[in-house]
């Protein structure tokens, strides 16, 4: 939301699009949403999703 | 809450990243009027926007819905409503305790707030925009439809008319 404010929609879109991304996937969601995985690995994948859509 | 300058510290930003705040010792009050309320009112932060879209792969609590069926923003006042430091406390402890706290809405908060919220709905495939919550006692009650009405019609190119809906959730009308 703060990078869509500042203009910045493309960096926005990618963030929002690896939260689904990850979301989606079981063993990459965090536990208290119903995934298995730990808080760490969770912020990893997001961080992987940002890398690998470029 | 905070140190002494820490709103002339922030002020000179583009964009604060305000972090999650509360902790178990420290009362709701105290980080809200010391912190949060500060912020926001030194800074005109009028909008409280929070979108609400269900995630695929997430199950939800409303039974049947999907992806496709929930994708909303609640565009809240920040600043004014019961936000005001207006009231007291009469005979406090006392049987006759009485507690007075007022709500105030002003005319530019009332209209950036609506403002706001029909740019946010206008590039948006439905265009549907729905005022919730308002108190049926204000005067503002009997002159946000007109208001409403004509601040809608600014941005209306004439077919692409908004969807107004006024639900009063106390009142229903």
């Amino acid at each position: 939301m703060m990078l869509e404010h500042l203009g910045q929609k493309n960096a926005s879109n990618a963030i929002i699009a690896a939260i689904e991304d990850v979301i989606e996937n079981p063993a990459t969601r965090a536990g208290d949403m119903g995934g298995t995985a730990s808080t760490a690995q969770c912020g990893d994948a997001l961080v992987a999703s940002i890398w690998q859509a470029g | 809450m905070m140190f002494a300058g820490a709103l002339d510290n922030i002020k000179g930003h583009d964009a604060i990243y305000l972090g999650a705040v509360g902790f178990p010792g420290v009362p709701d009050h105290v980080s809200l009027w010391g912190l949060l309320i500060p912020i926001r009112r030194d800074l005109q932060q009028y909008v409280n926007l929070r979108p609400v879209r269900l995630l695929k792969g997430i199950t939800s609590p409303l039974a049947g819905q999907t992806s496709t069926d929930i994708d909303f923003y609640i565009v809240r006042e920040n600043v004014e409503c019961e936000y005001f430091e207006i009231g007291g406390v009469l005979y406090r402890s006392t049987e006759n305790e009485i507690v007075v706290q007022e709500s105030v809405f002003t005319r530019h908060g009332v209209d950036g707030i609506m403002k706001y919220a029909v740019e946010l709905a206008q590039p948006r495939p439905k265009k549907h925009l729905t005022s919730a919550n308002i108190n049926p006692y204000t005067a503002w009650r009997q002159t946000l439809p007109t208001r409403w009405s004509g601040l809608v019609g600014c941005y209306d190119a004439g077919t692409s008319r908004p969807e107004e809906r006024f639900k009063c959730h106390n009142c229903g009308h």
